[in-house]
């Protein structure tokens, strides 16, 4: 009985310790949908909400065409961008 | 670029999955500052382009005028991402002259002075979803021999054609 408690015990914290290093190796964010998006965009145009939606594709790419509303920060060349994500880390960021 | 963006510092990010494509397909609107021509540029499958390197490598690379005869575009993800998203770097193997360049370094016009107006021009992203927008623009100033990889560099070494790993140099 000892013996079958301690192997549950163990098996226990050996699958507790894998799952936190597998769940800290990927990183998880959350889904916005089309209707959500909208939404979002209908609330920030009307001063309620405020949030960075992001195209990073190419400059070419995004000038050709993109969401009515989104900034441009390529993916390619993130560190000459990054700076037009301004310096408040909590503001909501949604990427596409 | 969600990663990218947490690795910056933010940590409030979401996704829109459906990116470009799904908000196009469900009617919504779409803004353009500087539309691209409407082009559809002709594709060469990973086979046919094996093919024409021997050809050309025969020759030198060149036509008996001395003009090019094949030259290749790579403006895949810079070394750096591929490097970061765990990928590999390869690129194809072969002694014609190869432009490795960014998509938005075609902008500069400098840039664009490289590439021959003569001869076949073959362009190569990832997978080839990008290779149109790169036609597109380049036909915007005069290119009409620019040549689409079909499935781009995935589909190369899927059909292990020869191709030599790229030493990726830390930025």
């Amino acid at each position: 009985m000892k013996r079958k408690f301690q192997f549950v015990f163990v098996s226990g914290v050996l699958i507790a310790l894998f799952y936190c290093g597998v769940a800290a190796a990927f990183d998880r964010f959350e889904i916005v949908s089309i209707r959500e998006l909208v939404q979002l965009l209908k609330e920030r145009e009307a001063g309620n909400v405020d949030f960075l939606l992001v195209n990073s594709l190419d400059e070419i790419i995004f000038r050709d065409a993109h969401i009515p509303g989104s900034i441009n920060i390529p993916l390619t060349r993130m560190e000459q961008f990054v700076s037009r994500l301004g310096s408040d880390r909590k503001k909501l960021i949604i990427t596409y | 670029m969600a990663v990218a963006i947490k690795a910056h510092g933010f940590h409030n990010i979401k996704i829109f999955n459906g990116g470009l494509g799904d908000w196009k397909r469900a009617g919504m609107p779409i803004e353009s500052i500087e539309p691209l021509p409407e082009y559809t540029g002709p594709t060469i499958s990973p086979p046919d382009l094996y093919r024409l390197i021997r050809k050309a490598e025969a020759n030198g690379c060149r036509n008996k005028d001395g003009s090019p005869m094949l030259t290749l575009i790579d403006f895949r993800a810079s070394c750096l991402i591929s490097k970061k998203i765990g990928g590999d770097h390869y690129k194809i193997k072969t002694s014609c002259p190869v432009i490795v360049r960014q998509l938005d370094d075609f902008m500069d016009k400098r840039v664009r002075l490289h590439v021959p107006r003569s001869g076949t021009v073959v362009c190569i992203s990832e997978t080839g979803k990008r290779n149109i927008y790169l036609q597109r623009y380049l036909h915007k100033y005069g290119f009409n021999n620019i040549i689409s990889l079909e499935s781009g560099m995935r589909g190369w070494l899927k059909n292990a054609y020869p191709a030599e790993r790229l030493k990726c140099q830390d930025k």
